[in-house]
């Protein structure tokens, strides 16, 4: 499970790893906050 | 003090370690779950360190159930006081404003802090191996600040477990996420800012399971 402790954050901040591609297509707040976390 | 949000996974994972390794030693007022809410927290501040953790952004710190705790424009007495807080974004605006206000240290992320846990170990989330790589760092520092270590040594501390941390990891999603909270941790104020020294005490067993139930969504 990925989390964070991000407030009123538009994408999830926990979320199961088996969702994180659904979620990525899904999301692009999402799409952008791992694209930050991940150079 | 103390004051730490358990509500969600990330609460959960993060108090779980916290109360294993940081509040035996720790003096009170302790504030965890239902306590950790404003009117405690903002009338409690005495002595001279302030650990919260919670959900934040660059203004704001909540505590449980997303209540907040105190944010740019509401701050409590902080006045020569060290602050480490272990939320999201609060070394953007929060922290700077902590040290405007009189504090004389603050620790926290300028950035989301951001971490891998298994679900599973909700209910003994101190024994999660995945969520220790970065959770084990900060609990490192705040053990630091306890043993009279300065702003610097113990956030050098907290850096130097991440990167080893960061060397061992194999998984990517992990690494990358230990190099983010690395690279987005700050420090402000006086470096040679220090408390005295707290006794170490380290529970001889490990804490019964938390079992209050979670939000889930």
């Amino acid at each position: 499970m990925l989390v964070s402790l991000g407030f009123k954050k538009p994408y999830p901040t926990a979320i199961k790893l088996e969702d994180i591609p659904d979620e990525l297509e899904r999301n692009p707040a999402f799409f952008d906050f791992l694209k930050r976390v991940i150079k | 003090m103390i004051c730490l949000a358990d509500y969600d996974f990330p609460t959960r994972s993060a108090s779980g370690f916290l109360i294993r390794y940081v509040v035996p030693r720790s003096e009170p007022p302790q504030l965890v779950g239902e306590l950790c809410r404003k009117p405690l927290f903002t009338t409690l501040t005495f002595g001279d360190l302030i650990i919260a953790m919670g959900h934040g952004d660059p203004d704001t710190l909540t505590g449980q159930n997303e209540a907040v705790l105190m944010d740019t424009e509401h701050i409590p007495n902080v006045k020569g006081k060290i602050i480490k807080l272990v939320s999201c974004e609060t070394g953007q605006k929060l922290g700077p404003a902590l040290i405007d206000k009189g504090a004389v240290a603050f620790q926290g992320f300028k950035e989301d802090f951001v971490w891998v846990m298994d679900g599973d170990s909700i209910l003994t989330p101190w024994a999660d191996p995945w969520a220790a790589k970065a959770l084990l760092p900060v609990v490192d520092s705040i053990n630091a600040i306890l043993d009279g270590k300065t702003n610097q040594e113990a956030f050098k501390i907290e850096q130097d477990g991440f990167s080893a941390n960061i060397a061992k990891e194999e998984d990517e999603l992990v690494r990358s996420c230990l190099e983010f909270d690395r690279d987005n941790a700050v420090s402000l104020g006086e470096p040679s800012a220090h408390i005295i020294r707290r006794p170490r005490i380290t529970l001889p067993i490990p804490p019964p399971p938390l079992l209050l139930p979670l939000k889930l969504t």
